[in-house]
């Protein structure tokens, strides 16, 4: 969005759109985290819980990178089908366009499905925590080096 | 939930993603299986560690599968749920085997976009003097990594478009004629055409070269005419892309008495015009410079020199490096590291066995992986690494007719009075022997040291009298191995750690024989 605004405005102008992107970025940074502090300190036996929270840490986290790098700023629940979207400078890229959208699948089931069980779960509890941690680590290292320190 | 490993299934849309990625990775065989849930199916394929590339496999592999196949979204890429006993069975180390096999010989071909994955800097930090703008000369033993190092500047001009022609000596390998001199400039014009397609003088210059190449008379004198303008028509080359690159890998295999020739030839053409020339050979066997007619590259005001081996002397090093080589092709073969198919001390004994050189390291360790295998042990042994190293001392006897092809009887004698020396007289694996340059003998010493016959643990010690410099030499463990297993020869070490000098002052001494001036 902003690439397409340059061609009609100036310099100074960009940069006072690209700061209040940032801004919202560092919200939606801040409430990937809140969710993911939430999910470490949920007991394990409240697996439902965890992986949703996991879940909704890392959507809110690639919504902030994406926001970043696209200027896109999404409401409506098809997000949700947008997980795989990382850009391609992004560390570790194909693992998390992977294993994302196994987390989000694993996060329906949680959600959703009375049926399930915890084995039903694609990724374990601890294997969830870890991606997710480690995808809000590549995210902040991320965005810092391209300026937007969250 | 059942682990596949054969597509034996009824259901063709797990067979199109595993066949895919199959395909993408190169590996003969994955573990699959499919996990049902409330919401569906779901397909797992299983790794025993995997890595980004293999996830860019899966990726691919299901972007490009039929869109009504239902795991095109519901396909998960796993670690092993529960560690394997029989490791050397999985279709991880079978990838492994062969990779592994691969990259035993380096060219301007190898690994290709996979290069900096699977490529393990040097221990000196060669890299940032190779990428230098300057020449070089890269000495090490057969295996120690030269073309390696060739190889990772030419990965890094690739990407740049930077200019460059890559000769492979081995085509010329035992040529003595100045012929060569005529086909390798050939060469290198033919290579460096292509970034200045239809270029008159160049395909001129082409034309010229390719009927000196059938003439059967010297043409020395025609090759000096053809040389200037070979010069002035690279010249364009640098200004448009700021440096242009000549490699000659392996310049030892062709005869020493032609190697300055070849090289002054060459630097005539690139002197001044940032044309830049890298090298490599084994240093005993090449001649860069030859003082009596003034020909060839003058170290270090022409050339530098880049050394890679350094043979037993830093064993903990080499043990190091040769581990961080083997866990790159571990991981790339979507193992967690190299240790994870190996038992306890392998590769402290690996390391030993192929004194620290890195290319023999992986050829032993391959072979002991299918004699380990064929033995049904769960992961490679000590004793498969041994046997795998009495075979390896066959193939070096055979680069021995590469190396120095017209000196062969020559230094199997002398391998053979060492051995006997060593394993009859001796009964130890190591000993000393006096440094002495002018002595005929110690320069053969030498070629068995650029042969991986002997190794070096110590360039220099004093151990009885000052002034009187030994070299502390082993044997290649290939040539007891087997005599080892019998328990007749005491061991100097049996894995890699630094030595301490009184170890070194108890070996016994290989005496030399006194040269004419001494007897006088």
């Amino acid at each position: 969005m902003l690439e397409n605004l340059r061609h009609i405005l100036d310099t100074k102008a960009c940069n006072v759109i690209q700061h209040e992107i940032d801004k919202n970025v560092k919200a939606l940074f801040g409430l990937g985290e809140e969710h993911f502090r939430f999910a470490k300190q949920t007991q394990k036996k409240l697996w439902r819980q965890r992986i949703s929270r996991l879940y909704y840490g890392a959507y809110n986290v690639r919504r902030a990178v994406e926001l970043h790098t696209e200027g896109i700023y999404r409401t409506d629940a098809s997000d949700h089908k947008n997980m795989h979207n990382i850009p391609d400078t992004f560390p570790n890229q194909d693992k998390y366009k992977s294993r994302l959208v196994n987390l989000r699948d694993d996060r329906n089931l949680a959600d959703y499905d009375h049926d399930a069980g915890e084995p039903d779960l694609i990724l374990t509890q601890d294997t969830a925590e870890t991606l997710v941690a480690d995808f809000i680590k590549d995210a902040r290292d991320f965005l810092e080096n391209r300026g937007v320190n969250v | 939930m059942i682990l596949h490993t054969a597509l034996s299934e009824q259901d063709p849309h797990p067979r199109e993603v595993v066949e895919n990625f199959k395909t993408r990775t190169r590996f003969k065989d994955v573990a699959w299986a499919i996990k049902g849930r409330p919401d569906g199916n779901y397909l797992l394929v299983y790794l025993a560690n995997p890595t980004e590339r293999l996830f860019r496999a899966l990726n691919e592999t299901l972007e490009s599968i039929s869109e009504n196949n239902p795991y095109r979204e519901r396909t998960a890429l796993l670690r092993r749920p529960v560690s394997p006993r029989e490791r050397l069975l999985l279709p991880e180390t079978q990838h492994l085997r062969t990779v592994l096999s691969e990259s035993l010989t380096v060219t301007s071909h190898s690994f290709r976009e996979d290069f900096f994955v699977r490529y393990i800097p040097s221990l000196f930090g060669a890299e940032e003097q190779i990428i230098a703008d300057g020449n070089h000369i890269v000495y090490g033993r057969r295996g120690s990594g030269k073309s390696s190092l060739l190889a990772y500047l030419l990965n890094t001009l690739r990407p740049q478009n930077t200019p460059h022609a890559w000769v492979d000596m081995q085509t010329y390998a035992g040529r003595k004629d100045s012929q060569v001199i005529i086909d390798v400039l050939l060469e290198i014009v033919q290579q460096l055409s292509a970034y200045n397609p239809g270029h008159a003088e160049i395909e001129s210059i082409k034309t010229q070269l390719n009927s000196l190449a059938k003439a059967k008379r010297d043409s020395n004198s025609q090759i000096d005419r053809v040389l200037p303008r070979t010069r002035k028509a690279i010249f364009p080359l640098t200004q448009k892309h700021e440096r242009v690159v000549i490699f000659l890998d392996d310049l030892h295999v062709i005869d020493q008495n032609l190697q300055p020739a070849i090289l002054a030839k060459l630097y005539s053409i690139c002197r001044g015009n940032r044309v830049f020339l890298k090298i490599s050979g084994i240093e005993q066997f090449t001649k860069n410079w030859d003082p009596s007619s003034r020909l060839g590259l003058e170290t270090p005001h022409d050339a530098q020199v880049i050394r890679l081996d350094s043979n037993l002397t830093m064993p903990d090093k080499s043990k190091s490096h040769i581990q961080n080589i083997l866990d790159a092709h571990a991981n790339y073969c979507g193992l967690p590291e190299v240790n994870y198919i190996c038992g306890n001390g392998v590769l402290s004994r690996l390391a030993w066995v192929a004194a620290g050189v890195p290319r023999d390291a992986l050829y032993i360790f391959t072979q002991a992986i299918v004699r380990a295998t064929v033995k049904n042990q769960k992961k490679v042994s000590i004793t498969s690494v041994n046997e795998a190293a009495s075979e390896m001392a066959e193939e070096k006897l055979r680069d021995i007719q590469k190396d120095i092809s017209g000196r062969y009887d020559e230094a199997r004698t002398l391998l053979e009075e060492v051995r006997q020396f060593c394993i009859t007289a001796k009964r130890t694996n190591a000993f000393l022997v006096e440094i002495r340059n002018d002595n005929p003998k110690f320069n053969r010493i030498k070629e068995l040291i650029a042969l991986r016959l002997l190794h070096v643990l110590h360039e220099s010690i004093t151990p009885h009298q000052a002034g009187r410099r030994f070299m502390a030499l082993m044997l290649d463990y290939g040539f007891y191995v087997e005599i080892r297993a019998a328990k007749s020869v005491e061991l100097f070490q049996k894995e890699p750690r630094p030595f301490q000098a009184k170890e070194l002052r108890k070996l016994p001494i290989f005496q030399l024989p006194k040269t004419k001036a001494e007897f006088v």
